[in-house]
């Protein structure tokens, strides 16, 4: 897009529900499977942590698109990573005084947000070559997708697993003794996020076929 | 042949020219380059910075006020007793436990807060636990990062009650007694019920050293 050129509606829808589902960062990027796989043993982890990651990518992507004709190119990543490790550390300053329950949940993760593969990824490929309004939304879509993604999963793990939705019990699950422990450990979160994978892929790409067909 | 020879010398004498004369530019061209890169991440560094000790001093969060409070919400009797569980005479802590906090209320309790790192979180199980005429009177659980559903079996109140009326006396608590922390064991939390069992343990020893 050239620098004087008019941003219209369509750019910064694209970038939006690109994030949430074509580039969708969890099951189409696979990207960020470290938090992930570890989190999502509850579904409330998965919000949290989505929306962390939401508020450091809108932000980050917003400042490196701003300052983009002033990083230097040798520099570019040192830079997005204090760029990115700025507003993670404000997460964790925020979840630390205002959150202190989710913040022991999320423990370690949160401040390894500094190194999720998303960030970086979005910063470096679409961030330093978009403008800003675009960028924003990138970070939200990306954001949003992710949120969304580690909900469901965690959405799964947490009723299969534990017998319970959002903390509360569902109690005709859990008399009927019926909770699967392996899905809230390791190996059920491989399980559930290789199911995912599969379903959401072959969901996003019959879509997909058909809007090329239909074109053709 | 002498005009080739004047060619060649004149060649040479353009090329020791302009490679003298591009040379300062060249080196001029790279210290602009590493002042920008210099000055550039000095900027960025000194705004984050100044962005994140503002934001610190709005979420400070006072470690002894929050940790006060907890106990005080466990157990309304006023504080009147603060101590130094260094000064307690004989007292080593056991390894892999520690004593966040060790407080005595008016009516005589003492409360300890006490943190096992054996469990299955690397942040470990800490505990409040009040004890009150040599009898376990309350436990609640001050912080953990347990898995949910599972490791959380070990914080279930049937769980805690197994410890409720216990003395303090019947611990061995200088010893590992293995028939004695089998009986607290819940199957499928087996790490969280023995980070539950050495919390108390510990609480309970330094109680005893403090009575001693």
């Amino acid at each position: 897009m050239r620098k004087n050129e008019k941003l219209k509606l369509k750019d910064l829808i694209t970038p939006f529900t690109n994030g949430i589902i074509k580039n969708n960062a969890t099951f189409r990027l696979v990207l960020g499977t470290c938090p992930t796989l570890a989190i999502t043993t509850l579904a409330t982890n998965g919000i949290g942590m989505g929306l962390a990651v939401t508020f450091v990518l809108v932000f980050s992507n917003a400042i490196v698109s701003a300052l983009r004709n002033f990083i230097p190119r040798k520099v570019r990543i040192p830079a997005y990573i204090l760029i990115v490790a700025t507003f993670s550390t404000i997460v964790e300053m925020v979840t630390r005084a205002f959150l202190p329950e989710l913040y022991s949940k999320l423990g370690l993760f949160l401040p390894l947000i500094v190194v999720n593969c998303i960030l970086l990824a979005r910063v470096e490929s679409f961030a330093s070559l978009n403008r800003v309004l675009p960028s924003i939304m990138d970070g939200l879509g990306i954001g949003l997708g992710f949120t969304l993604s580690i909900t469901t999963m965690g959405i799964i793990r947490e009723f299969i697993g534990a017998g319970t939705f959002f903390g509360m019990p569902i109690n005709a699950l859990i008399n009927a003794n019926l909770p699967m422990v392996i899905f809230i450990l390791p190996a059920g979160g491989f399980m559930v996020y290789g199911f995912m994978l599969v379903i959401f892929n072959t969901i996003v790409d019959k879509v997909e076929n058909r809007k090329h067909k239909s074109k053709e | 042949m002498s005009n080739m020879s004047e060619e060649i010398k004149s060649t040479d004498i353009e090329d020791v020219q302009s490679s003298t004369i591009e040379k300062p530019k060249k080196v001029k061209k790279g210290l602009n380059e590493s002042v920008k890169i210099v000055l550039a991440i000095t900027i960025l560094a000194l705004v984050s910075a100044l962005l994140l000790s503002v934001i610190n001093n709005y979420t400070k969060v006072d470690k002894e006020k929050a940790l006060m409070d907890k106990i005080s919400s466990v157990y309304s009797v006023a504080i009147v007793e603060t101590i130094d569980v260094d000064k307690i005479i004989g007292y080593s802590p056991v390894e892999k436990t520690q004593i966040e906090k060790y407080v005595r209320a008016e009516d005589g309790a003492h409360i300890v807060v006490a943190k096992s790192k054996k469990g299955y979180s690397a942040a470990g199980v800490s505990l409040i636990v009040v004890i009150k005429d040599d009898k376990i009177l309350k436990i609640e659980v001050f912080s953990h990062s347990e898995t949910p559903g599972l490791g959380t079996k070990a914080f279930a109140e049937e769980h805690f009650n197994k410890y409720i009326g216990l003395s303090i006396n019947e611990l061995n608590v200088d010893q590992f007694d293995k028939k004695t922390c089998e009986q607290f064991i819940v199957i499928s939390a087996t790490r969280s019920s023995g980070a539950v069992y050495e919390a108390i343990l510990a609480a309970v020893r330094v109680v005893k050293y403090y009575g001693a």
